[in-house]
């Protein structure tokens, strides 16, 4: 019994010290605690904001990625809200919407760590074509007195002269421009450009008496180059050459290669589209007619030694688009081409009528007579625009084809609230849940659709 | 069971011993006191200081982003370096909708707004839709904005804070080309007869 109250005299003098202990002890730690869920609260907050801000360049290198995709002929739209593409440590998709006449919206999520962001764009379709910069030389432009060159849409329609009212706007949207320099307008003749006159970047623009030009007279910044033309080869079909008794032939639709074409006077060759057409010498005699007719289908013309459309004879496109018709010539050497001993030009274009269409001939010197009216575009090594002609650009050309790459020209940007989907809505990092799902997001350059491809 | 005995009648505690108690207990709870006391002004201090420094950087970053969403043209009432306004109008560029139903979208634009130094409450920054008009909006962006930036002693024509700015605002706003540059002073009590003063600054362009 002694040894019993020993011990309880023991126990009651030790726990009052715990006791006392035991609050400090407790109060210490709730108190570290505090600190510690402030200290913790403090660091999510600022790796929120870092991650908000890693998010928002995620966003831009997503509209980065569709700007490059479109201007290489995708669609713009780059993974998928449950497939997006990867950057770094975090993942972004993309979306392209079309808004007509070459415009598409980008929208792009970018998502790393806790942090999200969504930008859009609106980017403007450009052609990256020869045929955009209208009536272009690589070396001398002369664009001969009384010569007019305007524009017009092919999209709103076939061309109509303008109608110029006191008092309205000037005319623009013609171009007419030059790798070295430009000579618009002579001695005689009123001549107007209803748009840019250019000359490149070393070269100097010469102003004839009586020259109006509307636009821009700034010089490119960088030469235009004029690429060489990639022939196609297809089988010689050999030569074709008309005659009064059958006065008019037609060469069908397909890819054909000819030899020779030569429509002789008083006969008529008809090409119909969709076309591929090459042939070596293209002779048109005088009283003799070239018809195009690309109703049904585009046509292209290669010609790759001789393109002879002589004084007196027709050219003829019926309404046709002018982008549907493209007459490309790759002849460059200035040989006796007829045996007549006299040297002939690769290019010569006396006929009457009308083209619309684009004439391409980088080796060329390519004079365009008051005769021929071209609506649509021409570029040649040296062009010249004669004296009283009327030349025609159709600013259609300006916008790159669905399978034409060119860089797009920005035209807005915002900050867009975030999407309803269900990868924004993670509390956590999206990359790190996606591989949990078996998901690995491809790279942004792997991540592309084709036009015409919808993401699923 | 002698040992049991003899001590068995002691079961207070001597006077020393109680002393001696009194004087440790006193000790450690000074300590502990002084310690808390301590941690918890360091503490109080931090979340303030840290506070001030996330509003500001907020604010800075709204503002940020409204300029580079505005229309460069549309942006009017700054001055050039080395004036500055307290305030910026603008127009956001807001995508594009097909609002006639051709087929066709159209750009659309949003209403005028305005960031601006406001004294309503004390100093503040305020966004602004449609300033002036029956639709107006507005919002308070940040609060504790002086009406002049850290270091500008005030309408005296001299750049005393040396940042290259004459009398500048606590929103000091300059354009420099299509950039603005945007300065942000708060200044507010540290809770112990002190302020605290944050100045931040970026300069942004205008995407539009």
């Amino acid at each position: 019994m002694k040894l019993q109250g020993f011990r309880t005299a023991r126990t009651s003098r030790r726990g009052g010290a715990m006791i006392a202990a035991l609050l400090v002890v407790f109060a210490v730690a709730t108190l570290s605690m505090i600190q510690l869920q402030l200290d913790l609260s403090k660091a999510r907050e600022q790796r929120t904001a870092v991650d908000t801000k890693r998010a928002f360049y995620m966003a831009e290198a997503g509209l980065a990625e569709a700007f490059q995709g479109i201007a290489s002929g995708k669609s713009g739209n780059v993974g998928t809200a449950d497939e997006p593409a990867r950057f770094a440590n975090g993942i972004f998709f993309t979306t392209a919407k079309e808004e007509g006449l070459g415009r598409v919206t980008l929208t792009s999520t970018g998502l790393c760590g806790a942090g999200r962001a969504t930008l859009s764009i609106v980017v403007e379709r450009t052609s990256s074509s020869i045929a955009s910069l209208g009536f272009f030389g690589d070396e001398l432009v002369n664009v001969e007195g009384g010569a007019t060159i305007d524009s017009y849409d092919s999209r709103q329609g076939k061309y109509t002269p303008p109608v110029i009212m006191v008092g309205s706007p000037p005319l623009v949207g013609a171009k007419v421009g030059s790798n070295q320099s430009l000579l618009v307008g002579g001695s005689s003749g009123t001549t107007n450009v209803y748009g840019d006159a250019q000359p490149g970047p070393s070269g100097v623009l010469v102003r004839g008496r009586n020259t109006t030009i509307s636009g821009s007279t700034a010089p490119f910044l960088t030469a235009n180059m004029l690429e060489a033309i990639v022939v196609p080869t297809y089988r010689d079909q050999g030569s074709v050459t008309t005659s009064p008794l059958k006065p008019i032939v037609t060469v069908p639709a397909g890819e054909r290669s000819f030899s020779t074409l030569h429509v002789t006077a008083l006969t008529k060759l008809v090409i119909t589209g969709p076309a591929r057409i090459v042939v070596a010498d293209l002779v048109v005699d005088s009283l003799g007619e070239l018809s195009v007719d690309a109703s049904k289908g585009p046509v292209e013309l290669y010609v790759t030694d001789w393109l002879a459309l002589k004084s007196g004879s027709k050219v003829s496109t019926g309404n046709a688009d002018p982008r549907s018709v493209s007459l490309l010539v790759s002849a460059s050497q200035v040989v006796d081409q007829d045996g007549n001993g006299s040297l002939d030009q690769p290019v010569t274009l006396a006929a009457t009528g009308a083209l619309q269409g684009t004439i391409y001939a980088p080796g060329a010197a390519v004079t365009i007579p008051s005769s021929l009216q071209v609506s649509g575009a021409a570029s040649a090594k040296r062009l010249t625009i004669g004296a009283g002609a009327r030349m025609h650009f159709d600013t259609s050309l300006l916008e790159a084809g669905a399978n034409e790459s060119g860089l797009p020209r920005l035209v807005g940007w915002r900050l867009v609230e975030l999407p309803n989907v269900p990868v924004v809505k993670l509390r956590f990092d999206a990359l790190r849940a996606l591989k949990l799902n078996g998901i690995t997001p491809v790279r942004g350059d792997s991540a592309h659709f084709d036009i015409g491809v919808l993401p699923p | 069971m002698k040992r049991t005995v003899a001590h068995t009648p002691r079961r207070g505690f001597t006077l020393l011993e109680m002393a001696v108690a009194l004087v440790l207990f006193a000790l450690v709870i000074g300590n502990v006191y002084t310690i808390l006391g301590g941690t918890s002004k360091a503490m109080g201090e931090r979340s303030a200081s840290f506070e001030a420094d996330t509003q500001a950087r907020r604010a800075l970053d709204r503002i940020a982003l409204a300029i580079v969403g505005s229309f460069e043209d549309s942006i009017y009432d700054t001055s050039e370096t080395p004036n500055s306004q307290a305030q910026i109008n603008y127009v956001e560029y807001l995508g594009m909708t097909d609002t006639d139903g051709d087929g066709t979208s159209e750009h659309v634009y949003s209403d005028p707004m305005r960031i601006a130094l406001t004294d309503d409450a004390g100093g503040e920054v305020t966004w602004f839709e449609s300033p002036g008009g029956e639709a107006e909006k507005r919002v308070i962006w940040v609060k504790d904005v002086p009406p002049f930036a850290i270091g500008e002693i005030g309408a005296n024509g001299i750049d005393d804070n040396g940042n290259g700015l004459i009398d500048e605002h606590g929103l000091a706003l300059v354009k420099e080309g299509r950039s603005v540059r945007i300065t942000i002073s708060l200044r507010r009590s540290d809770g112990a007869g002190g302020f605290l003063e944050r100045e931040l600054s970026t300069t942004v362009t205008c995407r539009n």
